[in-house]
């Protein structure tokens, strides 16, 4: 029994693999569409998406709100609070 | 600006901003326990990942490795010399499902499986020549960003962007954005086939499909 579940595994994991790699080679992947583009100077290094927003690496705490779609800080969330 | 701590293993503090295991800040300090000693303090650092009870983390031209189970000490995953300072922003790392990836200074992705004791294993390794395949004038700085999930690698080259499944195939060979208005990509992030594109002009968001 334990051999058939562990077998079981096994072959869902390599189909998953498989069936994966087979839907990427078949999908086109080169259609990037653009979704948005926000224009601002940045001297970010790093971006990071977390529960619509975006972070960077800044000693200010900048972040962008996808929603509101601008850039904040922390401080201004703490003024809004 | 006073930092909120962000407790780690119910063992260590920190008072970095960390999203999603990555840290955003140049310096990381490490506390340990309920009167937070000094565990560990890193300066300079240019990305930080935390995945799992290890830290890795890049300082000047080397990926290094801090298993906090261990008493201390750091593994040097990459074998640069200090004096190659070009290679600064010639190599990257990522994190996904268990797996170290890296662009390294021998221009290859090559991919590790993370063991069970955090040692490194090589699994496989490809090389991508970026000087060959893409004709980059000579004063273009090169900058280069790999980000892997768990079904492909991306490796931001300059302008490019190259996909490859996750045993390495190449897949496609993008160029983002208008041509005349190419700026050098500072930074990736990738959920659920949205890219998120970081440069110097501001944010581009993508959907692949």
């Amino acid at each position: 029994m334990d051999f058939n579940i562990e077998l079981t595994k096994i072959l869902h994991k390599w189909f998953y693999h498989v069936i994966i790699k087979i839907i990427l080679s078949y999908r086109a992947l080169n259609y990037m569409k653009l979704l948005h583009s926000y224009c601002e100077k940045t001297g970010y290094d790093n971006i990071i998406f977390d529960n619509n927003k975006l972070y960077f690496n800044s000693n200010s705490g900048a972040y962008f709100d996808l929603e509101l779609k601008k850039f904040l800080f922390d401080s201004d969330e703490k003024k809004t609070n | 600006m006073k930092k909120k701590p962000i407790n780690l293993f119910n063992k260590y503090t920190t008072y970095n901003r960390i999203y999603k295991n990555l840290s955003f800040d140049y310096e990381f300090e490490l506390y340990y326990g309920e009167y937070k000693e000094y565990k560990i303090k890193l300066i300079s650092i240019t990305k930080l990942m935390i995945y799992k009870t290890c830290i890795y983390f890049m300082f000047r031209v080397n990926i290094y490795q801090i298993n906090l189970q261990k008493s201390y000490g750091s593994t040097k995953i990459t074998i640069n010399s200090d004096c190659n300072y070009y290679l600064n922003e010639c190599i990257d790392f990522s994190i996904s499902d268990n797996k170290f990836h890296t662009y390294n200074e021998e221009k290859k992705i090559v991919i590790y499986e993370i063991l069970d004791n955090y040692c490194l294993n090589f699994s496989k390794e490809a090389s991508i020549d970026v000087d060959d395949k893409f004709d980059y004038e000579y004063y273009d700085a090169q900058r280069l960003i790999i980000f892997a999930t768990s079904d492909y690698i991306l490796l931001c080259v300059t302008y490019n962007i190259l996909l490859f499944y996750n045993d390495l195939t190449l897949l496609k060979d993008m160029i983002v954005s208008d041509k005349s208005h190419l700026t050098i990509w500072r930074s990736i992030y990738v959920e659920n086939n949205i890219i998120y594109l970081l440069n110097g002009n501001g944010i581009e968001i993508y959907k692949l499909s």
